[in-house]
């Protein structure tokens, strides 16, 4: 329906490259926004306890994986279609902000479909970011604390768990709520916050993974994972330093 | 040709769900103690909790700049 230059879109997805024109402080943050955003610190939190409140046994973990890249590689297509549509749109020159003005506008061009898959889409991001996020912040609060911490807990068996899931939602509404709130500037910002916090996150996945004694020749980290990881670590490292020579001199990418 | 007859009376598969299976020995935590770290990997960690800080503050401060409010402050 879009038609995209696909030989662009492929090139571009394994080749990325910088937007023309010289390195802004918003291109910086928009890059760090969309690393924060892509390798979430949050996630690496709701995996372990995800797969602890399901109860999976080490028999179910290749499953588990499997469901995990299934997921990663739904949701890299599903990011990847909205920047196609997104493209599409400015390349009939469409002016939005958001991706609920994108589908609006992009209606008389791409039909009311592609308008209603755009919104229902958002909508499954709300709900499930809401969610995810959420609950894995009530697992890890509930874990440090060493309270109960189980959706298969009734409310006042596992109290202070339910207590954070429920205030970090109230949280979130309220904020979007607040009149007159820059909600774009938010919603890039916590993403930003993600992708400082990412490498700190990182390391100490790091240490537990590397630690024999814990987890046992079985399961202890590979050096192809130590490598991977390792490469990760000095990129984000960068791009936050980056971030910070942005803060200190503000003229400098200007 | 003679048909083949098993003894065995199959009568289907069994599934059980993890949350109605029996418990799984899990590796044991118990004895094992914090993690064991070098004075390097020590120091490291001091390092990147001020990191953690340092970067937070600054972050705040750069959405607050954006977003106006020291503008408006003025």
């Amino acid at each position: 329906m879009v038609h995209p230059a696909w030989t662009g879109v492929v090139r571009n997805t394994f080749i990325p490259s910088l937007p023309p024109g010289r390195i802004t402080s918003d291109l910086i943050f928009l890059i760090l926004a969309i690393v924060g955003t892509t390798i979430a610190p949050w996630q690496l939190f709701f995996q372990q306890s995800c797969v602890a409140e399901k109860r999976l046994r080490f028999a179910d973990l290749k499953w588990a994986r499997l469901d995990t890249l299934t997921g990663a590689t739904f949701t890299v297509l599903v990011a990847g279609a909205m920047m196609v549509v997104g493209n599409y749109g400015l390349q009939h020159g469409i002016q939005f902000q958001d991706p609920a003005q994108m589908a609006k506008a992009l209606a008389p061009f791409a039909g009311h479909f592609v308008r209603n898959g755009i919104l229902l889409l958002m909508v499954n991001a709300a709900v499930l970011g809401t969610t995810a996020i959420s609950l894995a912040s009530a697992w890890a609060y509930g874990e440090v604390r060493g309270w109960p911490h189980s959706l298969h807990k009734k409310i006042w068996e596992a109290p202070g768990f339910y207590a954070v899931y429920i205030g970090c939602v109230a949280a979130a509404a309220g904020i979007v709520l607040i009149p007159r709130m820059p909600l774009q500037l938010v919603i890039v910002s916590v993403q930003v916050f993600a992708g400082i916090i990412l490498p700190s996150a990182i390391i100490f996945l790091q240490l537990l993974l590397n630690d024999r004694a814990l987890l046992g020749d079985r399961w202890v980290n590979r050096p192809w994972n130590n490598w991977i990881n390792w490469t990760i670590i000095p990129v984000l490292f960068a791009l936050s330093l980056l971030l910070a020579a942005q803060v200190m001199l503000p003229k400098l990418f200007s | 040709m003679a048909t083949m007859q098993s003894a065995y009376d199959f009568q289907g598969f069994r599934v059980i769900h993890p949350l109605e299976d029996a418990p799984e020995q899990k590796c044991a935590t118990e004895g094992i103690g914090p993690i064991a770290m070098t004075p390097s990997v020590r120091l490291s960690l001091i390092v990147l909790r001020g990191y953690l800080i340092l970067m937070t503050a600054m972050l705040t401060w750069h959405v607050l700049e954006m977003a106006g409010i020291f503008h408006r402050l003025k």
